[in-house]
């Protein structure tokens, strides 16, 4: 700890050194420069074409090399340019072709052809705070181009992410519009509080996730992933790594794009959900499974064996049942019911132009997403508008505005989505009778049932959610010099969100027509804000301003940047609800009852940021560079005298194929290799106020007849004044390579990750009455390593192809954390505040297994070896074991098999991350697959279906089905059935042998497209057509032994809504 | 200008720089920090209502119903089923060890504040706090023995957080001396004003003390110090513990009982004449007029002293009460053949008894509560007739339970649904006080008066249509006073308040009578024997048993054997939370875990 004080007084003390120089070179550098300049007065003009049809090129980058100074060719590809020095040197540069740097000398006027740039490592791209030439670049970033988010089926562009990039993982849990539970990672874990990755779009941080999941993905011209150090220079919240977004720019001609898609979803894997006589067939199993072991089976309902095996041979009819009275039991599985065929839409239009002078983009989008629910409406509606426009006010002052809104609707059944779908209840009972009315689930007559899923999802209420949010940002910036520039920046968003959810009574009836029960007894009908603290109503400023400089002297190239940058983030929230809420057509809380509970509920919240940043960039040569980093942050998450802290990252390359001895290779056309250290702050964890002791507040009851509320107050919480900011330390090295004139391209990065003082809460007796405050008392380090290679090449003149591979990994271990070893069965899961000390976040703890009981004398031995207690069941209850059960090792020896021989077995995340690209063009035709997957992944079941017979009243998963041990079956998968609890859970609860691997590789995208050009229709000329057939998840290979797809959650209750195969046409036109 | 701009740039950024604290100086916009708080009475009065959230809810049922007591015939695995059959294990975590604690830092850290307060006006809330904090500890003691005894708001860095247990003598003086506090400061249940009832009373106060002294006297006449570990190496010691208090404690619980029975204007809940003799059925259901075919409503209550208060409107159960009632607390045949005949004699003794030939044979001439209690809730008070039981599966051994139950449950009359069940929770009512000291008197003196019988024991028979007792009876029958006060507590409290298991451990009886096997139905000699249509054997894992009954030895059905029901002295206690025997090594675990 010492040590680790000393160093940051260092740090300290080195950043503010840098700032006083940063300060003074500014100032000096830039009244020099403003010198030199007003030397030469020479106008230079010119036009750029292409190489391959030597026509003018539109919007064409042309500056002075070493200062901010430049324009862009017109629409003609003209441009002129003053003041230029003849000893400056003009840089030509666009998108996708090679640039050209030409010495001005004597000339005046200046023709370039620009050739197609067929190398990868010469591509700009976004950094922190600017853009950089990813050849010199010394940190880790990664950049997905537009490519990636066009053309694809489906509409957001957090999904389009997946698999992309090593090192960023993209995880979802369901297809449910606006539930996909999109989850990014960067390098892994950085804290058990489990820190997000910040998104900043067009330099403005992201109010939430929603922002970027809401985007239009023709709106998005690239995506750069910021992993490790190269992200410290956004400090304050950017310890989860940085996706930093750039949306679409207008440029030349005034182009028009319009594009419609239309897409038709179908069920991907249907998880296991019996048919009736799947579900008595394993009922029957397990009875005779029993029976054979001498136990008296738990019939449940259904009484005898005669009754199981009726319902095993499907037979649909009345059944006279001892506890439920008379009733009809039929086939009824909900699942195919429910879910189907989905199709949705997307419509584009984006209009965008520009000039010398200006540039503008304007575009709206619809997309409707529809999800795969047959039987109700289930869909996200989403409209977008942005509008882009920069113009140069002055040859020094340039402007550039942004606006962005979105609006999103969802609307969707309020719940019976879940295990009410598939897990809770056998598949017998029909959602509707002989009448047509509901059948309530267990027949209704002498067990008043009061489920139906399909009544529930069709007609017992609804939630509806709006969400929009509004953009404004302008940024100006002033060449003060040729060298140096001033930038200063606004940006003001705002969310705006309208939740409301109402449950309404659905009468249930038995087949006879008699009365069952209701689905929801008491009704309401409540709005707010949202449903939880991620909505809200969310006002967001942001403000920088920065001096950015850049000069060259003669080998030695030189940038810098010093800034401030402030956000500010206040939040509303409110929530009302009234019970006794009727169906009349209207949903507004007016129509609730005020006779009932009312019951209303204010909220908000706030916190800000302010940072010093700087950036120090240094190049002798291009061959070796250095970057130098630094920030000062405060955060009003902190007490007084915690606020601040000061972090910085120092990152160096080497371009050997720059040196001599690599220059003329044949083999080797790119080498580089890279590193750097970088510290980064975060506050994730804590909640805004987490130093203040708050006084909750809520409300209990008293009285008589008429009782009445009374409030209830207490303020019984440990806050820490001390608490700081987490501290992430990252360790890196790279290298990027290009063989065969790049060829073959790729790179490799290794890290470590270290979260020194990590916020966790203390671990301290319980007898303290509340949690420990959170204290930087943790350690986390994180280990991992990205791969990314490729092949690309041209065969022919109108053949080129494109293949590439990804891959990642982390391993993470919590290495201090007092008191974290308490260890519970099955998922220690950080969420749930279990940690581990010495192992990862999300551990796994389970009994080991050796094998099956081969014969009664193995059991008997295994009881007379063992004390009786733990676990193990009573020798004479009927739970006592049989052949076909599991041998449940007795790991430390004790004689007992209690919780004490539960071991080790791995975390849950996902491992060996991977994503596979090939495109393929062929003259107009252009064919792009996409594939993504995980090579290993750890998940233990839970919910009704994770074991057979966990309880008789609950459905009973089908994929058990034929795979248990049974006298003639020895070698089967899983252990022998039975209907006792008990015994069911020796078998399958908590043990190593139902640990599952979910490792998949599935296509996630497939595009193939044919292009038209320059064709008339009528009089009207139009560039471009292109059209598309897209699929999206349309296949998998999967290791999955229990029939869930391997995205789906643990929770065997939340996994119903399936994911979907998408399919897609779309057209689109370039006017 | 250009010269300018040098100078203005260097300003703006100073500027800026000046306004840091617009953004990192931020107030809570929407909550209220606690040094602006507890400065008002008002502050105070919502404060310890809070304490009312913390007592043991409907969704506690399982301990607070006694599943899987001897009383019951229904199995399952979990929770207290494991905890009857002695095969509770040390868990990680335990919600009864550090709730109770969470509550008791509220508790703690408003009486350091009351400390601070210059006002006279806050007394009652303290008594009221102090209260809570004696209801908390008495839980912890109940189900660990002697605990940590923690009376300030601790910090992290509090060396009590790692101290050793204390005695439960030493938490029980505790528990006395917050209770004498609360009794002082408390107002009667008549000055409580009818918006406040459900608020802790002077009567409830004195009224929980007694049960609390009786508790302990008990335990430490028939328990001792046999579960306490040595303090050492397991256990929480027995430093404190005094013999002499047996009967000093046993002496003041009869006394405060007594005040409570003179002074607290309570009266037992007695409609059988509008109820068809169901009160003490309709008495655990009871809610608006709807909730009973005599539309009597919470108001006509007098006799619950201290309950968890719920309302319709504002405070449903919200956990399925009527449906897990019906299924988890079906009576054993011990519980159902403990009821006497109407003639106040066992049924073994009682020519009134008419046997198990038929089923609803062992109904006839039987106290109330049978009636009341263990009738199918679908016809309440309906004896179930040949035909109406079917034994057709583990949980279905002969009997059905309705207490608790809301009213027609189940049909489409139901007053209530599942889960909006909105009656109170009874945790002490006057037929518990006249059955404590009833019990106190006895322990004390090993007889009660014939006037102590009548004034306390004799009211609670009254109201379930069985003759009082007197010594002369008990003797004419051959009957003992010890077990009469045990049976008629037993009844009276069935499925209520934790009452079995903490009444056997305290008799010292409890690895006897959990031990034993659970039967349900008699099937010798009765309608089901050889009967397909109304008994299928296949269905039981545990088959027939001769067993004592009212008719002498017959086979009945076993629903568990006594060879898997393996309490011991051992479990009186609960184990500790290995968490917290894990972080604190002073913090021995109990014996035997």
């Amino acid at each position: 700890m010492i040590k680790f004080q000393h160093y940051r007084r260092n740090l300290n003390r080195f950043l503010s050194l840098f700032w006083i120089i940063g300060f003074i070179t500014a100032g000096a550098i830039g009244t020099a420069g403003a010198a030199e300049a007003s030397k030469a007065a020479a106008r230079i003009t010119g036009k750029v074409v292409a190489s391959s049809d030597n026509k003018g090129m539109p919007g064409v980058n042309v500056l002075v090399k070493g200062s901010q100074k430049g324009t862009f060719t017109d629409s003609d590809g003209n441009y002129a340019i003053d003041n230029v020095d003849a000893n400056a040197i003009l840089v030509f540069s666009f998108i996708g072709f090679q640039s050209q740097e030409i010495q001005v000398g004597t000339q005046t006027i200046i023709n370039v052809t620009l050739a197609d740039d067929e190398r990868l490592l010469d591509e700009v791209i976004v950094v922190g705070y600017g853009t950089a030439k990813k050849e010199t670049l010394t940190g880790s970033v990664e950049q997905v181009s537009s490519e990636a988010f066009e053309d694809l089926a489906v509409g957001s562009p957090a999904l389009a992410l997946q698999g992309r990039t090593p090192g960023l993982v993209v995880s979802r849990t369901s297809s449910r519009p606006g539930d996909e539970g999109v989850n990014f990672q960067i390098r892994g874990a950085s804290s058990i509080n489990g820190i997000d990755p910040l998104i900043v779009i067009d330099g403005i941080p992201s109010i939430n996730s929603s922002t970027f999941n809401n985007m239009n993905p023709n709106d998005i011209e690239s995506i750069s992933v910021l992993k490790g150090g190269s992200a410290s220079v956004y400090g304050s919240r950017a310890a989860g790594g940085v996706i930093l977004v750039t949306t679409k720019k207008g440029s030349g001609d005034v182009k028009v794009e319009i594009s419609s898609v239309y897409r038709m979803g179908t069920v991907g894997i249907r998880p296991p959900s019996p048919t009736m006589s799947e579900y008595g067939q394993l009922y029957l199993a397990a009875v005779d499974e029993d029976l054979a072991s001498n136990k008296p089976p738990r019939y449940f309902f259904w009484s005898d064996r005669s009754t199981v095996e009726k319902i095993a041979s499907g037979y649909e009819g009345y059944y006279d049942l001892p506890i439920n009275g008379n009733i009809w039991l039929g086939n009824s599985a909900k699942f195919d019911e429910m879910f189907g065929n989905s199709t949705s839409t997307q419509q584009n239009i984006s209009v965008s132009g520009g000039t010398a002078k200006s540039n503008y983009r304007v575009s709206a989008g619809y997309d409707k997403n529809v999800g795969g629910l047959k039987v109700a409406d289930d869909t996200a509606d989403k409209y977008n508008f942005s509008a882009n426009y920069g113009i140069d006010i002055t040859d020094r002052l340039n402007l550039n505005t942004n606006i962005t809104y979105f609006h999103n609707s969802f609307s969707g059944p309020a719940a019976g989505l879940a295990r009410e779908a598939a897990t809770w209840d056998a598949p017998l009972f029909p959602t509707y009778n002989d009448d047509g009315q509901y059948y309530a689930n267990f027949g209704g007559v002498n067990i008043t049932g009061d489920r139906n899923a399909i009544a529930q999802v069709k007609d017992a209420g609804r939630e509806n959610l709006k969400r929009e949010q509004f953009k404004i940002s302008t940024q100006a910036t002033y060449d003060i010099t040729d060298h140096l520039s001033v930038t200063g920046s606004y940006a003001l968003s705002k969310q705006n969100s309208v939740w409301q959810r109402y449950a309404v009574t659905v009468p249930l009836y038995s087949w006879q027509g008699g009365f069952s029960n209701n689905i929801n007894n008491t009704t309401f009908i409540e709005e707010g804000t949202g449903p939880n603290g991620v909505d809200g109503n969310i006002t967001y400023n942001n403000y920088k301003g920065f001096l950015n400089y850049t000069n060259s002297f003669g080998d030695h190239n030189v940038s810098g940047m010093v800034g401030i940058e402030a956000e500010k983030s206040v939040i509303d929230e409110y929530y009302m609800r009234r019970n006794g809420f009727v169906d009349y057509g209207v949903y507004d809380l007016n129509i609730g009852a005020t006779d009932q509970l009312v019951t209303t509920s204010g909220g908000g919240n706030t916190w800000g940021f302010f940072g010093y940043i700087g950036r120090l960039n240094y190049d002798y040569k291009g061959k070796y560079l250095f970057e130098l980093q630094g920030r000062r942050d405060g955060s009003s998450r902190f007490a007084e005298g915690s606020k601040w802290s000061n972090y910085g990252s120092v990152s160096a390359g080497w371009i050997l194929s720059r040196e001599d001895f690599l220059v003329d290779s044949d083999l080797i056309s790119f080498l580089k290799i890279r590193g750097g250290y970088g510290e980064l702050g975060s506050t994730s964890g804590i909640g805004n106020f987490g130093y203040l002791s708050t006084v909750g507040f809520g409300t209990t009851v008293f009285g008589q007849t008429n009782a009445a509320q009374q409030a209830t107050s207490s303020a019984s919480s440990l806050f820490s004044s001390t608490t700081t900011w987490e501290r992430i330390a990252t360790t890196e090295i790279g290298v990027d390579f290009g063989l065969l004139q790049d060829k073959v391209f790729g790179s490799f990065d290794l890290f470590q990750k270290k979260n020194i003082g990590m916020l966790v809460r203390g671990i301290l007796p319980q007898t303290l009455g509340t949690a420990a405050p959170y204290t930087n008392i943790g350690t986390l380090e994180t280990n991992g390593w990205e791969a990314m290679i490729g092949y690309r090449d041209k065969i022919g003149k109108d053949l080129s192809f494109t293949v590439s591979a990804n891959m990642s990994d982390t391993r993470n271990e919590i290495t201090k954390y007092d008191g974290a070893q308490s260890i519970v069965e099955n998922l220690n899961a950080a969420d749930a505040g279990r940690n581990i000390l010495g192992k990862p976040i999300n551990s796994f703890y389970l009994w080991e297994t050796d094998g099956y009981f081969g014969s009664q004398e193995e059991v008997d031995a295994y009881y007379n070896s063992l004390n009786a207690g733990g676990i193990l069941p009573s020798q004479t209850s009927n739970d006592a074991l049989r052949p076909g059960d599991m041998r449940v090792v007795d790991s430390n020896g004790d004689g007992t098999i209690n919780t004490d021989d539960l071991t080790y077995h791995g975390d849950n995340a996902t491992h060996y991350v991977y994503g596979l690209n090939f495109d393929i063009k062929y003259k107009n035709f252009d064919l792009s697959s996409f594939f993504q997957g995980v090579i290993n992944q750890q998940i233990y079941r839970t919910g009704y279906f994770a074991q057979p017979f966990q309880a008789e009243w609950q459905n009973q998963s089908n994929t058990w089905l034929g795979r248990t041990w049974t006298e003639d079956n020895t070698d089967a998968e899983f252990p022998r059935l039975t209907t006792q609890r008990g015994l069911s859970s020796w078998n399958y609860r908590s043990k190593d042998h139902i640990l599952q691997n979910n490792r998949y590789l599935r296509l996630k995208s497939l595009i193939l497209g044919y292009n038209i050009k320059n064709v008339k229709v009528g009089n009207s000329a139009i560039d471009n057509i292109r059209i598309y057939l897209s699929g999206n998840d349309l296949f998998e290979f999967t290791s999955v032994k229990d029939g869930y797809d391997p995205e789906f959650r643990a929770s065997t209750n939340e996994s119903v809504y399936p994911f979907m195969r998408t399919w897609a046409v779309g057209l689109k036109l370039s006017l | 200008m250009k010269k300018i701009i040098h100078i203005i740039v260097p300003c703006m950024m100073v500027l800026f720089t000046s306004c840091e604290d617009k953004f990192i100086d931020l107030t809570p916009p929407a909550s209220i920090t606690d040094d602006v708080y507890y400065t008002e009475a008002e502050h105070f009065l919502t404060g310890s209502n809070r304490f009312y959230t913390n007592l043991i809810r409907w969704n506690d049922q399982g301990i607070y119903a006694d599943h899987g007591s001897d009383l019951v015939g229904y199995t399952e695995d979990g929770g207290m089923q494991e905890y009857s059959r002695g095969d509770t294990q040390a868990p990680a975590e335990d919600a009864y060890y550090s709730g109770p604690y969470t509550a008791i830092r509220d508790m703690n850290l408003l009486l350091a504040r009351a400390e601070a307060y210059e006002g006279n006006d806050i007394g009652e809330y303290v008594a009221a706090t102090k209260f809570h904090r004696a209801w908390q500890y008495f839980f912890l003691v109940q189900r660990f023995g002697g605990v940590p005894i923690v009376t300030e708001p601790l910090d992290v860095d509090s060396e009590e957080l790692f101290g050793a247990r204390n005695s439960r003598y030493e938490v029980v003086a505790q528990i006395l001396a917050d209770l004498d506090d609360a009794i002082a400061g408390l107002p009667t249940e008549q000055d409580i004003p009818g918006g406040d009832k459900g608020k802790i009373s002077k009567w409830a106060a004195m009224a929980f003390k007694a049960e609390v002294l009786l508790h302990e006297a008990t335990w430490m006449k028939y328990v001792g110090t046999s579960t306490d570990g040595d303090g050492s190496s397991t256990g929480a010691g027995s430093a404190g513990f005094s013999e002499a208090n047996i009967n000093t404690y046993l002496q003041e619980a009869a006394t405060l009982s007594k005040t409570v029975m003179d002074n607290g204007g309570y009266e037992l809940w007695d409609h059988n004449d509008d109820l068809d003799k169901l009160s003490s059925n309709f008495l655990f259901n009871l809610e608006d007029g709807g909730s009973n075919p005599a539309g009597l409503d919470k108001a006509t209550n007098k006799e619950f002293i201290f309950y968890n208060k719920y309302d319709f409107t504002f405070r449903q159960a919200g956990t399925l009460v009527s449906h897990v009632f019906e299924g988890r607390v079906k009576p054993s045949r011990k519980m159902v053949d403990m009821f006497l005949c109407d003639d106040g004699l066992p049924i073994d003794q009682s020519p009134k008894f008419q046997g198990y030939e038929n089923t609803p044979d062992e109904f006839q001439n039987r106290d109330y509560r049978m009636r009341a209690y263990f009738t199918y809730h679908k016809n309440l008070g309906e004896i179930p007739q040949n035909g109406d039981v079917l034994l057709s599966g583990t949980n279905n051994f002969g009997y059905f339970n309705s207490k608790f139950m809301s009213w027609k449950w189940g049909t489409d009359q139901a007053y209530r649904a599942t889960t909006t069940e909105a009656y109170d929770m009874p945790f002490i009512r006057l037929a518990e006080v006249y059955l404590t000291y009833a019990e106190a008197l006895y322990e004390l003196n090993g007889s009660l008066t014939d006037a102590q019988m009548a004034e306390s024991i004799n009211l609670v028979k009254a109201r379930a249509g069985l003759p009082g007792i007197t010594n002369a009876f008990l003797s004419a029958n051959n009957m003992d006073l010890k077990t009469e006060i045990r049976r008629e507590r037993t009844i009276e409290l069935f499925a209520e308040g934790g009452t079995r298991f903490n009444d056997l451990k305290r008799w010292g009886i409890a690895e006897q009578e959990l031990g034993e096997t659970i039967y349900g139905a008699v099937i010798e000699g009765t309608v089901y024997e050889d009967n397909i249509d109304l008994y299928d054997p296949s269905k039981y894992g545990y088959g027939e048993e001769s067993t004592m009954t009212g008719v002498g030895e017959r086979r009945c059905l076993i629903v568990q054997p006594s060879t898997i029901r393996n309490f011991t002295k051992d479990d009186y206690l609960f184990p500790l939370p290995t968490s917290q025997t894990g972080l604190n090594s002073s913090l021995r675990q109990n014996p035997g875990y």
